[in-house]
C-alpha cells in the first residue's frame, strides 16, 4: 500500500512528465550549436577585453616604471638628498635644469645651469636668495 | 525514435526491445536536467551505450537498465557543469512545460540535486527499492535512504501536507 503523500507525488510527477516534448529534433534545427556558438563568442569577447586591459594597463605602468623618480634625477644632477628645492625649472625635453636648493646649513645653492644658473630668487620680502644673473654674483643668503 | 542502427541482427533486437521506451527515458532525463532539448541529447547517448553494452546485458529489465544507464549520465553531466564556477544553474532556459503543467511541484523539484531528483523518480514513479536504486545508482544504501528521507519531507514542506 503506496502511502498517500507518494501516491500523490507519483500523479503530479506523472503529470509533469507527460508534459515533456520528446519528438526529436532535426539535427539542422538543434538550438545546442547556436548556444556553444554564444558561449564561445562570450569567451572571444572576455579574452579580447582582458587582452586590452592587460596592454592598456602595461602602457601606463612601463613608461613611468622607466622613468627616473624626480629623486633620483636630483640626485643626478648633484643634489644632495634632504636638502630644501627652492626651484626647479625644466628644459623643453623635461629634462631638470637651474635646481636652486638650500643645504642643511642654510646656504643657497644653485646646479645644472646652461652656461651657468641664470636665476634670481628671492623670498617673499624681496630678499634676495640666489642671484645667478650675469654679473657678480651676489653672496647666497641663508 | 529514430532508428538506431540497420541490419544487423545485434541492432534489431536492441531496436526492438529499446525504441518503445525512449519517450520514457527523455521525460526523465528532462525531470532530472530540466530541459528537454539536453534529455533528448542524453538520451542519445545513453542508446549509444548501451546499443555498446547490448551483448553482455543479460536481458533482465531491459527498460530499468537503460533509465539508469540515462540517468547516471545525467547525474555526471550535470556534476561536471557543477564544476565550472561559471555555470551555477542546472539548466540554461526555465522548464516551460513543467511550469505550464505544475509550477509548485517544478519549484520544489528545481531545488534538489540531481541524484535527489533521480532517486525519487525510481522510488516514487518506477516503484524500486532504496537497495535496487543504490545498486543502479552505485552508491550506499544509506546514502539513497537520506536522500528520499530528505527529498520527501522538503516536497511535503513546499507543497503542503497533501495527505
Amino acid at each position: 500500500m503506496m502511502d498517500p503523500f507518494d501516491s500523490m507525488l507519483r500523479q503530479r510527477i506523472t503529470r509533469l512528465l507527460v508534459a515533456v516534448p520528446t519528438e526529436p529534433i532535426p539535427q539542422a534545427s538543434r538550438p545546442r550549436p547556436m548556444a556553444g556558438r554564444r558561449m564561445l563568442r562570450k569567451r572571444l569577447i572576455l579574452a579580447v577585453g582582458l587582452g586590452l586591459l592587460i596592454l592598456a594597463s602595461l602602457a601606463v605602468s612601463l613608461p613611468a616604471m622607466s622613468r627616473p623618480t624626480y629623486e633620483a634625477r636630483l640626485r643626478d644632477l648633484g643634489v644632495p638628498a634632504g636638502v630644501e628645492i627652492i626651484t626647479a625649472g625644466a628644459d623643453a625635453n623635461g629634462n631638470l635644469m637651474d635646481v636652486v636648493y638650500r643645504d642643511k646649513d642654510g646656504h643657497v645653492h644653485c646646479v645644472k645651469g646652461v652656461g651657468g644658473c641664470y636665476v634670481s630668487i628671492t623670498d617673499p620680502s624681496r630678499r634676495v636668495l640666489y642671484d645667478g644673473g650675469p654679473g657678480p654674483k651676489a653672496t647666497p643668503t641663508p | 525514435m529514430e532508428s538506431v542502427a540497420t541490419a544487423s541482427p545485434i541492432a534489431t533486437s536492441f531496436e526492438a526491445t529499446m525504441a518503445p521506451n525512449y519517450d520514457g527515458l527523455v521525460r526523465r532525463l528532462a525531470f532530472i536536467v530540466g530541459d528537454a532539448e539536453e534529455a533528448k541529447d542524453l538520451a542519445q547517448t545513453a542508446y549509444l551505450k548501451a546499443l555498446e553494452a547490448w551483448p553482455r546485458f543479460d536481458g533482465s529489465d531491459p527498460r530499468g537498465w537503460l533509465y539508469t544507464i540515462g540517468i547516471n549520465l545525467a547525474i555526471s553531466e550535470l556534476r561536471r557543469r557543477r564544476l565550472r564556477f561559471w555555470r551555477r544553474r542546472t539548466s540554461s532556459t526555465e522548464p516551460s512545460w513543467a511550469l505550464r503543467v505544475d509550477p509548485d511541484l517544478w519549484q520544489a523539484i528545481d531545488e534538489l540535486d540531481a541524484p535527489q531528483r533521480a532517486a525519487l523518480l525510481l522510488n516514487v514513479l518506477d516503484g524500486y527499492t532504496q537497495a535496487e536504486i543504490a545498486s543502479r545508482l552505485d552508491v550506499p544504501s544509506g546514502t539513497v535512504a537520506s536522500w528520499l528521507s530528505r527529498t520527501k519531507a522538503h516536497l511535503r514542506q513546499r507543497l503542503g501536507e497533501e495527505r
